[in-house]
């Protein structure tokens, strides 16, 4: 068969010594990127990619791939054990994996996330092998109407995110999408909110707000707690799944590897929106509906998964179309180009060998990560036995020199930490910050793609329902937000929390 | 004692003049920062991170590409302008952030002319104006015939309102006479996406992004601008061929120190800039990128070129009345 022959030449070529050995490298700088707060993959590849001059040109995507995808993993090992989002994609794993660690379970919440992120890199590394030029033809599809939609779509899911009260996540959301605002508005060129400061210019960073909403909130909510955080971390369980956790994270791991795909082709998707995406449809889903938000596993399972197969997926517009879906796919771009390849849809034809090695070096490159990361648990746990008075000036150094090194910008610290005092705000009102995080990323992409589809139709709001894609995520929407605002089902969702 | 004095005062006089002297002469002692106020990977960093190899491999000296992205360029391009005119600080600017910013932004945070010491121009790109081939529309004449019979119908994308892409589609709807309908997006990818999927139908581009869909006949290729066909797309007539020779816009990318760097210096980093730009190696590996080799001789020259560019820019600007406010 030829997708067996075809898996079989990028095996030959993935698996060479020194096609190994730079994977090697890849995906452990990626890991140790990835738990670094705020340095993310993007300026890692930026700054190793002189190294990769002298390379072959398949080494060095090898390499490049590696940073990528490893930073996936190492994103969701500081998440749990500290509430700090080492990636902007493993905002979601904080909301329950966090509370697994303070819990005594941050060993399974590590080792699922391991486990889960391998398998959603395989299934999608099959998915790239077999389906990637009829994927990519199905993104082209996606106008700006249904983007629009799907943005819809996803901020009616964003009020199931939230475990509280309806109006408070209705508010944070609100308040998600004004932050959003923020920056120079595309269709007019327009500073909006940006006061003259041209930091501002192209909006508030995702990964500031999220660190200083996760992370600096938890360190200031934490020192008030003083006493009673020593107890918490001393209870340490197991370090491994127990078999019924094993069996509650299965399912959850599929879905959100599917769901993870499927975004992950979208330009503009990718990791970051499949993770809420994944713990949404997994908190409707689940039996365990009532424990997402506590400590739920399938709530930590759910987005590592699909932020995993999303970040892989997102490699089958550059592969195919040679268009990158995010920042990080145009540095690759720019890495062929240095190495005088031209991505796009010729590569299958004319440079097979660099295609399919890169396909196959992507699972040889899941397979050690998950080889590496799984010792490292017993580590990274006892790092939560460090005494807290150690442990978090630790914690805002790394995030200090994180976020600094993004922009070279002493004003993103400040605004990490004002967003850190307005984190703790949100603690005592008892409102939540994950709804405020995805209304900061759908509102913008919502205002964008509705304003262009209007200008594509020339003022004609009905494009919204003839075109089928964007009909059909309405309804579905419509649907979602009858079922959330049925009296009956909130009244049952109040009941469940009164506990 | 007086004479001790004076002649020490003699030494010391000889050392500090020939020590600025020197200075030039030794430059560089320190490695070179490249600063591009772009996201690595794009053209403008390709032709830093080039000639930036070259160049260190020539003097001997690390010369290192800083990637300070943001706020439209301006972001980086302000540091530069902020830096020590010491020669190892330069920007890498295009004709957005030299020429087209000043003629687009009432106030600019920086001056090109004034804060800049204009090094050497490297590349030229030309712009090719793509279809979507859905359209029944096989040559410029026919686009502009279409676009004459349906004034705004046509959506044509750019990377956001003042870049290079609206002003090139600007300046072809004037020149032309058409009418047609500017979509916005965040960055040329984006707006390729759309042109593929047949949301919008045209772009005014630079060769290289959609060049990969082209050579593959998922987009049609109708014109180039410049005077001559580019050796990685031959089947594409030049802008004169296709019967519209007044139609001209190019972007292009060169080097800046920051205003005050000591003559010598900017002399010396002009000389090893063309030094790289010669090789032929170099020169193909930009031709096979759409990039046209095409240095100016001089510095002085160089900064007429800026000069001259901004009133034309400032021009089209205000006839097709394209306002960025803020």
């Amino acid at each position: 068969m030829d997708l067996l022959n075809n898996i079989g030449l990028g095996l030959g070529v993935a698996l060479t010594p020194i096609n190994l050995a730079y994977c090697f490298i890849g995906v452990l700088v990626g890991t140790l990127v990835g738990v670094l707060p705020g340095l993310g993959p993007l300026a890692t590849m930026a700054m190793l990619l002189p190294l990769t001059f002298n390379l072959a040109p398949v080494t060095a995507l090898i390499m490049l791939a590696g940073i990528y995808y490893g930073a996936q993993y190492g994103g969701s090992t500081t998440a749990i054990l500290v509430n700090l989002p080492g990636e902007s994609s493993s905002v979601v794993t904080c909301l329950d994996g966090y509370q697994m660690a303070r819990q005594g379970r941050a060993g399974a919440a590590l080792a699922v996330a391991a486990l889960g992120s391998f398998f959603a890199g395989t299934f999608a590394t099959m998915v790239i092998a077999g389906f990637a030029p009829p994927l990519a033809e199905v993104a082209l599809k996606f106008g700006p109407a249904a983007y629009f939609s799907l943005m819809v779509l996803g901020l009616v899911s964003a009020v199931i995110l939230a475990a509280g009260s309806l109006l408070k996540a209705f508010s944070m959301i609100l308040l998600g999408i004004l932050l959003g605002l923020v920056g120079t508005d595309v269709n007019s060129g327009m500073a909006r909110f940006t006061f003259n400061i041209s930091a501002l210019s192209d909006g508030i960073g995702f990964v500031i707000v999220a660190m200083g909403v996760f992370g600096f909130t938890e360190v200031i909510v934490n020192l008030e707690l003083k006493a009673k955080r020593e107890i918490l971390t001393k209870k340490v369980k197991n370090l491994w799944l127990t078999k019924s956790e094993f069996k509650a994270a299965a399912p959850a791991v599929l879905r959100g590897t599917l769901l993870g795909c499927m975004l992950g082709i979208l330009p503009g998707g990718g990791a970051l929106l499949s993770s809420f995406a994944a713990y949404t449809l997994e908190k409707k889903v689940s039996k365990n509906y009532a424990q997402f938000g506590r400590g739920a596993i399938e709530g930590v399972a759910a987005p590592e998964s699909a932020n995993n197969a999303g970040a892989q997926t997102s490699f089958i517009p550059l592969l195919t179309l040679g268009i990158p879906s995010n920042p990080v796919m145009a540095l690759m771009i720019g890495a062929m180009m240095i190495h005088n390849i031209q991505p796009g849809p010729q590569i299958v034809i004319n440079q097979p060998e660099l295609f399919w090695g890169m396909i196959a070096s992507m699972w040889v490159g899941n397979l050690m990560l998950v080889i590496f990361n799984l010792p490292l648990i017993g580590i990274w746990v006892k790092l939560l036995s460090v005494p807290y008075r150690l442990l978090f000036p630790s914690i805002l150094l790394f995030c200090g020199i994180g976020i600094y090194s993004l922009s070279y910008n002493t004003f993103d610290i400040y605004i990490a930490a004002l967003f850190g005092l307005l984190g703790y705000i949100f603690v005592k009102l008892e409102c939540e910050p994950a709804p405020l995080m995805l209304g900061f990323i759908l509102g913008p992409m919502l205002e964008e793609n509705l304003r262009r589809a209007l200008l594509l139709s020339r003022g004609d709001p009905t494009i919204f329902v003839t075109n089928p894609i964007s009909a059909g995520m309405l309804i579905v929407a419509a649907i979602l937000l009858g079922i959330v605002i049925v009296p009956v089902v909130r009244k049952k969702r109040e009941d469940v929390f009164v506990e | 004692m007086i004479k001790i004095v004076s002649r020490c005062l003699v030494l010391f006089a000889a050392i500090a003049f020939s020590l600025t002297g020197a200075f030039a002469q030794d430059f560089p002692t320190q490695p070179i920062r490249i600063i591009v106020p772009y996201t690595a990977g794009g053209s403008s960093d390709f032709v830093a991170r080039t000639v930036g190899a070259k160049m260190q491999e020539n003097i001997g000296r690390p010369v290192v590409v800083e990637n300070r992205p943001g706020g439209n360029a301006i972001i980086g391009t302000e540091l530069v302008a902020k830096a020590r005119p010491d020669g190892y600080t330069l920007l890498l600017g295009g004709s957005s952030v030299l020429s087209a910013n000043p003629a687009l932004y009432k106030n600019l945070s920086y001056d090109s002319l004034r804060d800049f010491a204009p090094i050497a121009k490297a590349v030229d790109s030309p712009i090719v104006a793509v279809i979507n081939p859905k359209l029944p529309i096989n040559s410029i004449k026919e686009l502009i015939a279409y676009a004459k019979a349906n004034p705004g119908k046509l959506n044509y994308g750019s990377a956001g309102v003042g870049n290079t892409l609206h002003l090139a589609a600007e300046m072809f709807c004037m020149v032309t006479g058409t009418k047609m309908t500017h979509i916005p997006y965040k960055g040329a990818s984006q707006a390729l996406t759309d042109l593929l999927g047949g949301s919008i139908q045209v772009m005014f581009d630079l060769p290289q992004t959609p060049m990969s869909n082209i050579q593959a006949g998922r987009l049609k290729a109708l014109g180039i601008t410049g005077g001559k066909r580019l050796p990685v797309l031959p089947d594409v007539p030049t802008m004169a061929e296709a019967g519209v020779p007044e139609y001209s816009f190019f972007t292009w990318i060169g080097f800046a120190a920051p205003a005050n760097t000591p003559p010598a210096i900017v002399d010396r980093l002009n000389k090893e800039i063309l030094k790289t730009l010669s090789q032929p190696a170099v020169k193909d590996s930009f031709a096979q990128k759409a990039m046209v080799v095409n240095p100016t001789e001089s510095p002085e020259a160089f900064k007429k070129f800026i000069k001259e560019e901004i009133e034309r820019l400032r021009k089209l600007i205000q006839t097709a009345d394209i306002k960025p406010e803020g």
